[in-house]
């Protein structure tokens, strides 16, 4: 790994794990609230819109003075295609351990294949939450720049409903339907982000890469492109 | 050893644009040139545009005859870049500043970097964030100095100096040229410090760069006329640039040398690049493109 890229990503993860520690508050406030399956929903609920929040630091930048130092806009492009890798990795590997890890191993101290089927069907939800959040903020964001996207943008925003569906389902274990629409919404964000990552990845790192994307996105302005 | 030919750039967001027009100018190498102009004119965005950081829509820069985009690497290695706000980590000690981001020059200096930090009396184990304006400002000049940069862009380095640190900035940008192989761009509204270190002017107005001359030749084409009101007003008005009354004094400054004051009680000089800047810009913006594109350009 470049050494310039080793501390963003270390502190990418410190917010990271800042932000899941919400999971845990969420989970603590929903058993003591409640004890009914109301409160397990809720308790799911405010899981995945806490991940979203932690989607913040799934598409982080490269540091500030890699745009003045001696790098060419290629060699920026490629940095920032290693840190979302990096930094997407990160995120599931501490997704995986601190949170569907204690379920999954729950599942199999005490034997239940049920609950392993539940914990198998949430680490898709959460992962298809992961993607399609990260790439709806990402689109939302470069959509201000007058793209035409509406299309996919709409069809993201019913992939990431039909996810909290999902996780509600689950919970509300409404048996068959919930493996249905489980496999729907994990098979959907997979070839969502395949789409995304071959038609728009590049540009995005170009974005990503361009000293000018990064003023707008702090400030919010938007500078009109007219490169050739 | 900067070329810069036909340059723009447009910038906007939902209120304004701002647009870069047209720029081009040469800087010779082991000269100094100073940018000026009012606030807002494009000094800073023309600055960046030299740095990397915007991308020109039309025209080429040219470093040392290689065009900027053609090999951006070797280009920004040989930039020393002062800039309005700083891109180091603010977390980061001025230490593990030298030792972070000088890893990423071929010929960075770590004692050179220090040395510059105890010039300027700065505690190198204290943390970036924690520092004053100026001398977060004095940090970029001592880490631009340190990695053998050939091409010096300041932007606003005088910004929050202290007089003693003006005068050592002032020392070293002299010094940097004395080997006639580095050349420094700055931007400043000081103008005092131009008139002893600047070799080249140029002049920013929205945008555009009306003129770019040796600073003597530009002071060269105008002279002050300082006396009684009645007599400055036998001056021809289409020589003006702009003229100043006062209560017992009348300042003008005029096109050309001596020859419309001769009335010896007047007084007669040539201005300085402080002067000329504040005449030329009383004398409005569309007064100033025309002298610039009728007088300034066309005897240089």
């Amino acid at each position: 790994m470049p050494k310039i890229l080793q501390r963003t990503l270390l502190m990418s993860i410190a917010n990271y794990l800042f932000s899941i520690s919400f999971y845990y508050i969420a989970f603590i406030i929903a058993s003591i609230v409640s004890s009914n399956k109301f409160g397990i929903l809720e308790n799911r609920y405010s899981a995945i819109f806490f991940l979203i929040f932690a989607l913040e630091f799934y598409y982080t930048r490269i540091p500030d003075y890699i745009f003045i130092a001696p790098f060419s806009r290629n060699e920026r492009m490629l940095l920032q295609k290693k840190l979302f890798l990096y930094n997407l990795f990160a995120t599931w590997i501490i997704t995986s351990v601190i949170i569907v890890l204690p379920d999954l191993i729950t599942s199999i101290i005490k034997n239940n294949i049920y609950n392993l089927g539940k914990s198998v069907f949430i680490i898709v939800v959460i992962y298809s939450l992961l993607f399609v959040a990260g790439h709806f903020k990402y689109f939302n964001l470069i959509n201000k720049k007058n793209y035409k996207l509406t299309g996919v943008l709409t069809y993201t925003f019913i992939l990431a409903d039909s996810s909290v569906i999902a996780a509600i389902a689950i919970d509300a274990d409404t048996g068959i339907f919930t493996y249905i629409i489980t496999g729907v919404t994990g098979i959907s964000a997979i070839i969502v982000s395949l789409y995304y990552y071959k038609k728009h990845f590049k540009n995005m790192l170009e974005f990503y890469s361009d000293y000018e994307f990064k003023i707008q996105y702090n400030n919010y302005k938007l500078f009109e492109r007219t490169r050739k | 050893m900067l070329k810069v030919e036909y340059l723009d750039k447009t910038l906007s967001n939902k209120n304004n644009t701002f647009k870069l027009n047209n720029i081009s100018f040469t800087l010779p190498k082991g000269y100094i040139c100073g940018i000026i102009g009012e606030n807002g004119s494009g000094k800073s965005s023309l600055i960046k545009c030299l740095a990397g950081l915007y991308r020109p829509d039309n025209g080429n820069i040219f470093i040392q005859d290689v065009p900027f985009y053609e090999n951006e690497t070797k280009n920004k290695n040989m930039l020393g870049l002062v800039l309005d706000n700083s891109f180091y980590n603010q977390n980061f000690t001025l230490i593990q500043i030298g030792r972070f981001y000088g890893s990423l020059y071929n010929e960075f200096n770590f004692n050179q970097y220090l040395g510059y930090l105890s010039l300027f009396n700065i505690d190198s184990k204290i943390k970036f964030k924690h520092l004053s304006k100026g001398m977060k400002t004095k940090v970029q000049i001592s880490f631009a100095l340190s990695h053998n940069a050939k091409l010096f862009l300041f932007d606003e380095p005088a910004d929050g100096l202290d007089k003693n640190s003006r005068e050592e900035l002032i020392k070293i940008c002299t010094g940097l040229v004395s080997d006639g192989e580095k050349s420094v761009l700055l931007s400043s509204h000081i103008t005092e410090d131009l008139d002893r270190i600047a070799d080249y002017i140029g002049y920013m107005q929205n945008g555009s760069m009306l003129f770019f001359l040796p600073k003597d030749t530009l002071c060269d084409k105008f002279r002050i006329i300082k006396g009684e009101h009645y007599k400055c007003q036998n001056i021809p008005k289409n020589k003006i640039v702009y003229m100043e009354k006062c209560k017992y004094i009348t300042s003008t400054m005029v096109k050309g040398g001596n020859k419309y004051s001769s009335d010896k009680t007047l007084e007669v000089y040539k201005p300085c690049i402080a002067e000329f800047m504040y005449y030329f810009v009383k004398g409005g913006k569309e007064n100033a493109k025309n002298i610039a594109k009728d007088f300034i350009n066309v005897n240089s």
